[in-house]
């Protein structure tokens, strides 16, 4: 059963997952990029 | 989810949204990212209880947000890359078989085997788990074919270059290795406890750039394998219509 617990834990995961993809130069790019990473 | 509850996510979302706005800009990839990931989560819990207005509000409202920010975010004209569109209605699209065997051909056993056919919409779940992102495509035959890895927030704002078996990197190709076509293409997440519910999909493939019908196709798709209704689907469209005169 999804729980309101699971839901506050994914934004989490989330947060965690932005802040280390931010901390490098490449992955504050795409973070920061207007087109979608599509051109594989 | 009591009626707090409701209020409290809600209300952590918008405030995750208003940071990721400031640091990353209005239109950046990492809001789109973020707007998805909500879509997701708000679905599981409408899922778990179809009862709650606001959930179903926020979900209607991201839907329209989310269509207009993907199309946005795709290119402006089709790409110059190695692919055919064989038909329109339906679509059908064809890689090309000379740069597969180059690029993809080696690791395409391995993932073969690790790419599952979605039947019904229980077995579904025994397979792949609710609420992450796989790289899919619906085939020739109609047959909707899973990769069973599942994606990283790197992978997919990286365009998912960053997956890769025996040093290549994965791509949708790899996933009909015998014919390389598909009638549709993209990333998909399943939500539902014991039985698939909801959809989450996209058309997020720079190998065979669907055109817009292929989401019609994952519609279809999701109505006859797992019996969902258009309102339990949700499907966003990344690349224009490739008649039509360039942004």
């Amino acid at each position: 059963m999804t729980t309101i617990t699971d839901e506050f834990a994914r934004i989490d995961a989330i947060t965690t997952d932005l802040l280390a993809l931010d901390a490098t130069v490449e992955g504050h790019e795409a973070l920061v990029a207007t087109q979608a990473g599509w051109t594989v | 989810m009591t009626t707090d509850s409701v209020d409290l996510l809600l209300a952590k979302y918008d405030t995750l949204e208003e940071q990721v706005v400031a640091r990353y800009g209005e239109r950046s990839q990492a809001r789109v990212f973020l707007l998805y990931e909500q879509l997701i989560s708000l679905r599981a819990g409408h899922s778990a209880d179809r009862t709650d207005t606001r959930l179903s509000e926020r979900i209607t409202r991201l839907r329209t947000d989310i269509t207009g920010r993907y199309l946005a975010s795709g290119p402006d004209r089709p790409l110059d890359l190695p692919r055919k569109i064989l038909s329109r209605r339906p679509p059908l699209m064809e890689y090309d078989r000379d740069v597969f065997d180059r690029l993809y051909r080696q690791a395409g056993a391995t993932v073969v085997a690790q790419t599952v056919e979605i039947g019904d919409p229980v077995s579904a779940l025994g397979r792949l788990t609710p609420k992450a992102s796989y790289m899919y495509v619906v085939d020739d035959e109609e047959r909707l074919l899973v990769w069973t890895r599942p994606f990283e927030l790197s992978e997919l704002l990286f365009g998912r270059r960053h997956a890769r078996i025996q040093d290549v990197p994965v791509a949708h190709p790899m996933l009909v290795p015998q014919r390389l076509r598909v009638r549709a293409a993209g990333e998909i997440v399943l939500i539902g406890e014991k039985s698939v519910s909801m959809v989450v999909a996209n058309t997020k493939s720079g190998h065979f750039q669907p055109p817009p019908e292929s989401a019609d196709v994952v519609r279809e798709t999701c109505h006859r394998l797992l019996g969902l209704d258009d309102a339990d689907i949700d499907v966003f469209n990344l690349f224009p219509d490739p008649d039509a005169t360039p942004r």
